[in-house]
């Protein structure tokens, strides 16, 4: 895109630089009341309880790092991240690797029942069978209490092969059958070639798994459970648990209040679980964005 | 290379998955292993005395509303390793909370998963699920011998009494065991209860405060022309609540907020259409959601009265709780209902030199009864045992260990010597004690309050044998000496009494809470209509709160009513429940007697 | 699998090689169809506890068979499913027909020429996607909606109203109000299809259109639009197919007493008749219910595509 507009000739430029003006002071508005909230919970989050009812809109004034000492005191927090990390990347990989495979073979022109065995994979979507059944199938076959509950049940996962198997048939047939007729065969046309010409699919599909991966929690607390669990918890349901207890006192009466009496607000303890939990997302975020910022040229490739 | 690269970050990825599969399958092995160890305790554990009976050390699994701390269940903390140390025992204790143990004991149940002890959210509902599936064992014949404590115990046998009625046992069978019996507090801060901001009322040179209904209003009033701000300049009103977010607490609010301050008790597993005497226990003859001078509409009356006068603070319909309290800490409201968050505001005001701002429960106004000092007879939170578990003796035996006096005080206040002493007999806490702050860190460290939901006495319980309360923290002579402030000695002088508590036994005839009924599982049709008028009312009644002109309020309680007794079926819910209510005379009569002679009431 | 490949790419050329290439294409595909059988197909047998009167750990076959009680109590139980059903198909629809603001802001973004810029702002739009709703809550509240609110203090500063506004109660705009935060929410993060959809159009056809002569806009119009709507047709129809799932945690926590009217949505709804009350059968029969109209949904989206575009997508 960037190189079209560059190729512009210069009059053409200028006519358009009040659109351009427009579009960048636009952008530049949602960009604001998008990190306007970032700010807002980065401020909360180092403000007493007392202020955030109170409204702190632009720098906290009444400034306490209360809601993150209270993070830093979470039991066996240091194997939770490990937990959470392998869940991600492991996860992540698998779930690509799994999902563009099976979109490059249901995009095959040669693949018998296409239509059948596409649907197959779609109506997935569409079947929720409820948390009891899944529980039984899932710890039926030996996944309770063990590791590999975090990532195979997202392996294949029917949104990510649709996003991926309309952008594989976006890729000129031609290509694909040059290479055939090279005497390559699948693994390697995919391997070789699927692969990366589908980087920014894949790119984005990393991020969406990624960020599912590393928020998801109520595996944990389903199929975690126990003396069997140690260190096979991951930071996120910690940090849920950390606000179920917090919570204690509101749902539960006097003599839980005094008991477990948890002196930080649900809102600022949140605030701060928010910030700690999405600024690793927006560290690594960048790094897959310039696969899907940037474009591909396709005919680099064909020459 | 980057494709090379990227082949070998899969390949390391496969491996790790492949490794921590088989990690995950040795761990499997061991489970299957001490399931064959404790399998072998059951066998052998007979006759003889208790050091034979427990002298195979087995683990049991327990999840239970405690704090949530270690991953695995197992604690380091002094307090538990002390009742391994006693019944020599692995103690795995798994912490769960009321939002997400149902659904997690629903999947235990199916999968048969169950630990060997575990919380019952809903008891009403669960036990009869756990019965269909024979997954909670009968205790009745372990009583005798390994619950000697209980049985020993006139609260413990109040306790085992009423979860053997016909209401909360099928077949006479003890299958519930209540934890958290007594009381929460000692009379002063009772749960649900009508704070008022007792500076600002005895500055306003005490007005007139004959009724609940009217007078309140004009105090509430009174009170914010003399506080219009608070300290940090925020507007101040007479009341507020917490309707935001997933309707905040539904309709607790109201069903709170007037019957207990009155002497009767909504009922919830009825929808509230049922209300219940603390007196005696008696069912109330009207159905409180379409009876006007009902409980149940005279508080959410009182609520858009408030709104009118411009009383009733706007947010309330958006805030959630914990915006509320701080609300409230702030000074932002003069009256309010939950005892745990005038006793969190009047902490915060603590704070300042010299403070007198206090939030102090008024005794009943215009009514000669009010549930005051509580009495949780069977226990505020039910346990169960696995029906399969290998080891129900030392099970019965924890449950039993757990439920005394003593362990009660341990719970609240740590092992002797930490935080308290016995001097001439008395526990006594130590200076320290009353400084310190009972959060996640402390319960780690001491064990103080980890055990809040699994143990035997509410931390307002007195315990016979010492005349002390439970909680040292809270409630012992030197915490109230110390928490003392020309304030409450105001308001103690006022109704010319010696203590606090005083005042509440002299101004209001009955204050003992002396209800004794309970309600198994109703028959599908009628469970189906609770739940949806649960729903509807939880829904639907904030319109009426903020309604602007009293005969708009008329006509949204009318179009309610209306809709109750058309769509929801209110009549015959209630109609059901009071007949179940009348059925049960005779069993309450048993209960009451027992608590009385217990507490020492003729 | 090796041997296979191998002896595919001896037989490209041969007359059989087309049937063993279908077989080796279905060989590689079972692993996969394996993993949704377990995880997604095995857990269906859990869909006769909505025919039953389900407890958890008994057996099946000793559950009382009731039939379709509990699919009448999901229509008839309350009053209260049409008016459910209008508020969820209102908001879906409104949110599908905003669902070309991504593809339009993704247009935007690869219009900018600065590189940098552009990464900045797809980075920070897509912040709001990962703020959890109940924090969106706090600051909806906190910054609109209270009497303390940003919004309130500012405006009543400048004179403007008198009263406070309070967003979150407003029965009539409720509707909008809610589609406008999913917007805020989901903009910048859905843009991320588009953005990896505009990288794949051929260079070639932009140089084409500027040897044509043509301008920005008009590249826009004739080479980027058309390169989208295979995209977007594919997101529109699981948008239509999902019309009975508008999310619960949006509605539960930003709904209250006095937008419920316009609110309760059927994922609330499910959770308030059937979960909150451990009614596994009711909560299951919704699903199935739920399962069938997304499916039904999809067919008929998917054949109109075929009908009108000459394409079904599925």
């Amino acid at each position: 895109m960037t190189t079209a507009s560059a190729a512009m000739p210069k009059k053409k430029k200028k006519r358009l630089s009040v659109a351009n003006t427009i579009n960048y002071v636009v952008l530049f508005l949602l960009m604001f009341i998008c990190v306007y909230p970032m700010w807002y919970i980065f401020i909360n989050s180092f403000s007493t309880p007392a202020s955030i009812t109170r409204g702190v809109f632009i720098l906290p004034y009444d400034f306490s790092t209360e809601a993150y000492q209270n993070l830093g005191d979470i039991t066996n927090i240091g194997s939770s991240i490990v937990v959470a990390v392998s869940r991600t990347v492991l996860g992540t990989i698998l779930t690509v690797f799994c999902c563009s495979f099976c979109a490059y073979i249901l995009a095959h022109r040669y693949l018998p029942c296409k239509k059948l065995f596409y649907r197959l994979f779609i109506v997935t979507m569409y079947l929720n069978a409820g948390f009891i059944p899944y529980y039984l199938t899932v710890s039926g076959i030996g996944l309770r209490n063990n590791f590999l509950v975090y990532i195979l049940p997202y392996a294949v996962q029917a949104y990510f092969i649709i996003l991926i198997k309309t952008y594989i048939e976006s890729i000129p047939g031609e290509l694909v059958e040059s290479a055939e007729i090279d005497g390559a065969g699948i693994v390697r046309i995919y391997w070789q070639m699927i692969l990366p010409l589908s980087k920014p699919i894949l790119a984005t599909i990393v991020v969406f798994a990624a960020v599912n991966q590393w928020n998801t929690w109520s595996d944990d607390m389903y199929f975690m459970q126990g003396r069997n669990s140690a260190n096979l918890h991951c930071l996120q349901y910690l940090l849920y648990q950390e606000l179920q207890a917090s919570s204690v006192v509101d749902t539960s009466s006097a003599g839980a209040a005094a008991g477990a009496g948890i002196k930080v607000s649900p809102t600022s303890l949140r605030m701060a679980m928010s910030f700690v939990t999405i600024f690793p997302i927006l560290c690594v975020y960048p790094f897959m964005q310039r696969y899907f910022t940037k474009g591909i040229m396709l005919g680099a490739v064909k020459g | 290379m980057k494709k090379k690269f990227a082949f070998k970050l899969i390949a390391l990825a496969l491996a790790a998955a492949t490794l921590s599969s088989f990690a995950a399958c040795s761990n499997g092995g061991d489970t299957a292993s001490t399931g064959g160890d404790t399998a072998s305790t059951g066998d052998t554990s007979g006759d003889g005395s208790t050091d034979d009976k427990f002298a195979e050390r087995v683990a049991l699994d327990v999840c239970a509303f405690v704090s949530q701390n270690e991953q695995d269940g197992r604690r380091s903390d002094p307090i538990s390793k002390y009742i391994e140390d006693q019944l020599n025992i692995d103690l795995y204790l798994t912490g769960v909370t009321e939002a997400d143990w149902p659904n997690q004991l629903a999947t235990m149940m199916a999968g048969q998963d169950l630990p060997d002890i575990f919380l019952l959210s809903n008891p009403t509902e669960q036990l009869s699920m756990l019965l269909a599936s024979n997954s909670i064992l009968n205790l009745s014949p372990y009583l005798e011998e390994y619950a000697p404590n209980t049985m020993a115990d006139p609260g413990g046998q109040l306790m085992v009494t009423a979860n053997t009625q016909s209401a909360n046992s099928p077949d006479g069978n003890l299958y519930l065991w209540g934890m958290c019996k007594g009381s929460w507090d000692d009379g002063t801060v009772p749960t649900c209860g009508h704070y008022i901001r007792w500076d600002l009322y005895k500055e306003a040179g005490y007005p007139t405060l004959e009724n609940f209904d009217e007078d309140m209003l004009d105090v509430m009033e009174a009170m914010v022309a003399l506080e219009p701000e608070t300290a940090d300049g925020q507007k101040t009103y007479g009341m507020g609540s917490w309707f935001g977010a997933g309707q905040g607490w539904g309709e607790w609010f109201f069903t709170f907020g007037m019957a207990p301050q009155e002497g009767a008790g909504l009922i919830e597993a009825t929808g509230r259409v049922l209300g219940v005497s603390t007196v005696d226990s008696t069912p109330l003859e009207t159905n409180q959601l379409t009876d006007k001078e009902g409980y149940f509409w005279r508080a959410v009356k009182f609520a858009n009265k408030a709104n009118q006068r411009g009383l009733f603070d706007p947010d309330s319909f958006t805030m959630t709780s914990d915006t509320y309290e701080e609300n409230l800490k702030a000074g932002k409201y003069m009256f309010n209902y939950p005892g745990w968050m005038s006793v969190s505001a009047n902490q915060e005001f603590a704070k300042t030199e010299g403070n007198e701002k206090l939030f102090v429960s008024l005794p009943a106004i215009g009514a000669d009864a009010e549930e005051r000092f509580g009495n949780m007879y069977r226990g505020e939170r039910q346990y169960g045992v696995n029906g399969q578990t290998k080891n129900p003796e030392r099970c019965v035996a924890l449950l039993d260990f757990v439920s005394t006096y003593d362990f009660s005080r341990i719970a609240y206040n740590g092992l002797e010597g930490t935080y308290w002493n016995m001097e001439d007999g008395v526990p006594t806490p130590t200076d320290e004690y009353l400084t310190i702050t009972k959060d996640e860190a402390e319960a780690t460290a001491t064990g103080v309050g980890l055990y809040h939901h699994f143990m035997g006495y509410g931390n307002g319980a007195i315990d016979p044998e010492t005349n002390t309360y439970m909680d040292l923290y809270q409630f012992s002579d030197k915490a109230k000496e110390a928490t003392m402030n020309p304030t409450l000695q105001d308001f103690i002088d006022h109704y010319g009494a010696e203590t606090q508590v005083d005042v509440y036994r002299q101004e209001t005839e009955t204050t003992n809470s002396q209800s004794f009924l309970s309600f198994g599982e109703p028959d599908d049709e009628i469970s189906n209509y609770v739940n949806e008028i649960n729903a509807y009312v939880g829904t639907t009644v904030f319109t009426a709160v903020a309604a602007t002109s009293d005969e708009e309020f008329q006509k949204i309680q009318d179009e309610m009513i209306t809709t109750l007794q058309n769509n929801y079926h209110v009549d015959e819910v209630f109609e059901y429940f009071y007949n179940e209510a009348v059925a049960q005379a005779d069993d309450v009569a048993v209960l009451s007697e027992m608590s009385n002679e217990m507490l020492g009431i003729e | 699998m090796t041997t296979a490949t191998q002896a595919v790419k001896k037989k490209t050329a041969a007359a059989g090689g087309k049937r063993k290439r279908q077989i080796t294409l279905v060989l590689l595909l079972l692993p996969f169809l394996v993993m949704i059988g377990i995880f997604n197909y095995a857990p269906l047998f859990g869909w006769s506890y909505a025919f039953v009167d389900y407890t958890p750990g008994v057996s099946i076959w000793d559950c009382q068979f009731v039939g379709l009680k509990y699919f009448e109590r999901i229509f008839f139980g309350s009053g209260d499913f049409l008016r459910v059903l209008r508020n969820t198909l209102a908001i879906s629809l409104l949110n599908i027909l905003f669902s070309v603001l991504p593809a339009i802001f993704a247009i935007a973004i690869s219009q900018v020429r600065s590189k940098r810029y552009a990464k900045i702002v797809q980075t920070c739009t897509s912040i709001p996607n990962f703020i959890s709703w109940v924090l969106v809550y706090s600051m909806v509240y906190m910054l609109l909606s209270s009497e303390a609110s940003a919004l309130n203090t500012i405006l009543k500063s400048l004179g403007l109203i008198e009263e406070s506004l309070s967003p979150l109660t407003n029965v009539d705009h409720a509707w909008a109000m809610q589609v406008g935060i999913n917007i805020w929410k989901t903009l910048g993060y859905n843009a991320i299809i588009y953005l990896s959809a505009i990288t794949s159009i051929d260079q070639e056809l932009y140089q084409a259109a500027d040897v044509d002569g043509a301008n920005t806009f008009q590249k826009i119009i004739h080479v980027t639009v058309p390169g989208l709507l295979s995209t977007f047709f594919v997101l529109l129809l699981l948008a239509i197919s999902n019309m009975l799932s508008n999310g619960f945690d949006q509605f539960w926590l930003l709904g209250n007493g006095m937008t419920w009217d316009k609110l309760e949505v059927f994922d609330t709804y499910v959770y308030r008749m059937g979960i909150r009350n451990m009614e596994y059968s009711l909560a299951t029969a919704m699903g199935i219910f739920k399962s069938i109209v997304s499916i039904v949904l999809l067919s008929i989206a998917n054949l109109g595509s075929k009908k009108l575009r000459g394409v079904s997508i599925f």
